[in-house]
């Protein structure tokens, strides 16, 4: 039971250490993303509209 | 206009304090922190509308997504409401062990990332959907029948979504359940305006938003509950209670059933869930995708143990055995009133964990007309025992937070479960409508503009959410949430990653056996579930039939009909594998 005890406790602290400092990396980063998939996106705008669609 | 909100606020208020609420929910500070963010997010889903000039953009986002918003949009996706209920009650009902499914998942995400495994082919085939791609090695019928089955399976697991949202909303907050409704329109009226508008690209850009304030509220949160009850209590309340079971999966009765089924049952939804697929299809390259899997593959650790941290601590709470003297204690307590004199009198569970805390001064003064009109919906009081215990752990978690957690940060809970929410249903409707629109409707659309291509998704979107509202009112829940969800999922997860393997890896495989791994591997998970509304889940039980079973018996059935199937059909020269193809 002991073994469990401590297999659990380390999983959870390493859940708690892992997700805090993703989030606040993702937090940065992932703000970056948005603006250059956005950057992106805005000069493909003008691009043809009226293709056919089917593949 | 604003009076008319006042009113409203003025109204909630009045009946969460003097009528029901044991909730700390303080509508001005917590209900402020809830209004900012929806504020926010309506704004940033709504202003991203004017880069989707394409049904591409609409679907998978032009296929621009980086890292980083992949990992944060894939996270906050498969975190919903509706995941943190089963979650909970998971960890409720089985203790530690009740993560397991979350360990077997990270590691099928970290494998298949790293390996490629089938997703490779699949991003490489430039498909924007599963069916796509079986269409390029099984023809069109199996693409548009792999497309049936996946929106059949997705949506009959959508449809509790709203639902469980809602009242996770309402018990939280102390509000009276007569606002579950509106509750739930509201919520679904929000998520619909910006994914109609914007498609795929709202999707990840409020997914980003939402996975910061879910992060931030699941965390602080959970510290909150480390901090008051302290983590040796949380463990020694699962050694108490379950025993070697609540720590190890196999230790239970069905142990290994339990986690070979589940161990299916991830990795064929790592596979083939098509809102994970999204990401990875959305994402700008292969290398991409696949980092955005290995990235993720830990968050499902957190995904099932975080929220059953919460879940144990409301056992240590409000356990089994309490609940089972509270029924008791709730009829003395009525008996105060005289309101259980009137036979036409009935009480909801959930109201039932609300009056039990009133004290005895409290409930002398209580009459018929402070009760809700819907307390009459549910159970009798006489009934009230059996009742209580069999949705305790599910609605335990949701109640105890309510009643634990402080003012300020009973806000940022709702803030985070409402992101958490909201970014679940506008990516599950987006992906649903991408089968659709782009496999189920493909042979009756031959040539469409990118415009009416464009309207036809937002419109399919819309029937998407109009089905959550009246499916989320009219479906009864039978048993544990976790198991409806897999066991719908399995609908369409045994058939549709048999279907992949064997199309990325066998050579031998052919039409005939895809479609004959379609209908088995659905057809058993479907029956079951109509099996269990009609006769019931002990019934089920009593003929050596459980969920688990179905599980593992729909993944083999799927197997064995396309090795047979495929073999039968007499082969043709020439047959190529999706990697040969350019």
């Amino acid at each position: 039971m002991e073994f469990y005890r401590w297999f659990w406790t380390l999983l959870a602290a390493a859940a708690l250490l892992w997700y805090s400092t993703i989030t606040l990396y993702i937090a940065f980063k992932g703000y970056a993303d948005i603006f250059k998939m956005l950057k992106v996106l805005e000069g493909n705008e003008y691009s043809d509209s009226n293709h056919e669609f089917d593949r | 206009m604003i009076c008319r909100i006042l009113d409203f606020w003025s109204n909630a208020q009045l009946i969460g304090i003097a009528l029901l609420a044991s909730s700390n929910f303080n509508w001005f500070l917590d209900g402020g922190i809830v209004g900012l963010y929806l504020l926010i997010t309506m704004i940033a889903g709504v202003a991203v509308r004017r880069y989707v000039g394409k049904v591409e953009h609409f679907l998978v986002a032009g296929r621009e997504m980086n890292l980083f918003l992949g990992i944060a949009s894939l996270a906050a996706t498969e975190f919903g409401i509706v995941t943190c209920m089963y979650t909970a009650q998971a960890g409720y009902d089985q203790g530690f062990a009740g993560a397991t499914p979350g360990i077997l998942q990270a590691i099928a995400m970290l494998l298949i990332g790293w390996t490629g495994f089938c997703v490779k082919p699949l991003r490489d085939s430039g498909a924007m959907t599963i069916p796509e791609l079986f269409e390029q090695r099984f023809g069109l019928t199996i693409r548009w029948l792999s497309g049936v089955v996946i929106v059949l399976g997705g949506l009959l697991n959508m449809g509790v979504f709203l639902r469980i949202g809602g009242e996770f909303l309402v018990l939280v907050s102390g509000m009276n359940e007569g606002y579950l409704v509106p509750t739930m329109t509201i919520l679904l009226i929000m998520v619909s305006i910006y994914t109609i508008l914007g498609g795929m690209l709202s999707v990840l850009v409020t997914d980003f938003l939402q996975f910061i304030v879910m992060s931030v509220g699941m965390l602080a949160v959970t510290f909150l509950i480390l901090y008051q009850y302290g983590w040796t209590s949380i463990v020694d309340t699962v050694e108490k209670t379950h025993g070697a079971a609540g720590f190890n999966p196999f230790a239970r009765a069905g142990g290994w059933e339990f986690v070979m089924g589940q161990l299916l049952v991830q990795t064929a939804a790592t596979l083939t869930w098509q809102t994970t697929i999204a990401r990875l299809l959305a994402a700008k390259d292969t290398k991409t995708g696949q980092r955005v899997y290995m990235g993720t593959s830990f968050f499902f650790v957190c995904r099932f143990l975080i929220p059953g941290i919460w879940g144990l601590t409301a056992l240590m709470v409000l356990a089994p055995s309490t609940v089972e003297a509270l029924p008791q204690a709730l009829q003395a307590k009525l008996s105060l009133s005289g309101i259980d004199k009137d036979p036409a009198v009935a009480i909801s569970t959930k109201e039932a964990f609300r009056i039990a805390q009133r004290s005895p001064e409290e409930l002398k003064e209580l009459t018929l007309a402070d009760l809700p009109t819907e307390a009459k919906a549910q159970v009798a009081v006489s009934e009230l025992p059996g009742a209580m215990k069999s949705s305790l752990s599910l609605y335990a978690m949701p109640y105890v937070l309510g009643t634990i957690l402080p003012m300020g940060l009973m806000g940022l809970l709702i803030a985070a479960m409402l992101a958490a929410d909201m970014s679940t249903d506008s990516s599950y409707m987006v992906t649903w409508a991408s089968v659709i629109y782009n496999d189920i409707l493909a042979p009756f659309r031959k040539r469409i503009t990118e415009q009416r291509g464009l309207l036809l998704s937002r419109m399919i979107v819309a029937l998407i959410g109009v089905f959550l509202f009246f499916y989320g009112l009219f479906y009864k829940l039978e048993g544990s949430l976790w198991d409806y969800l897999t066991t719908t999922g399995t609908v369409y997860l045994s058939s549709m990653s048999v279907l992949l393997v064997a199309c990325c890896y066998w050579r031998r495989a052919n039409n005939w056996g895809a479609a004959a791994a379609i209908v088995t591997g659905s057809v058993l998970p479907i029956v079951y579930l109509a099996l269990e509304q009609i006769r019931g889940k002990a019934a089920m039980e009593s003929m050596g039939l459980n969920q688990d079973r179905i599980k593992l018996a729909a993944f083999l059935a799927a197997a064995v009909a396309m090795v047979v199937f495929s073999l039968l059909k007499p082969t043709r020269t020439g047959s190529v594998s999706v990697h040969s193809q350019p």
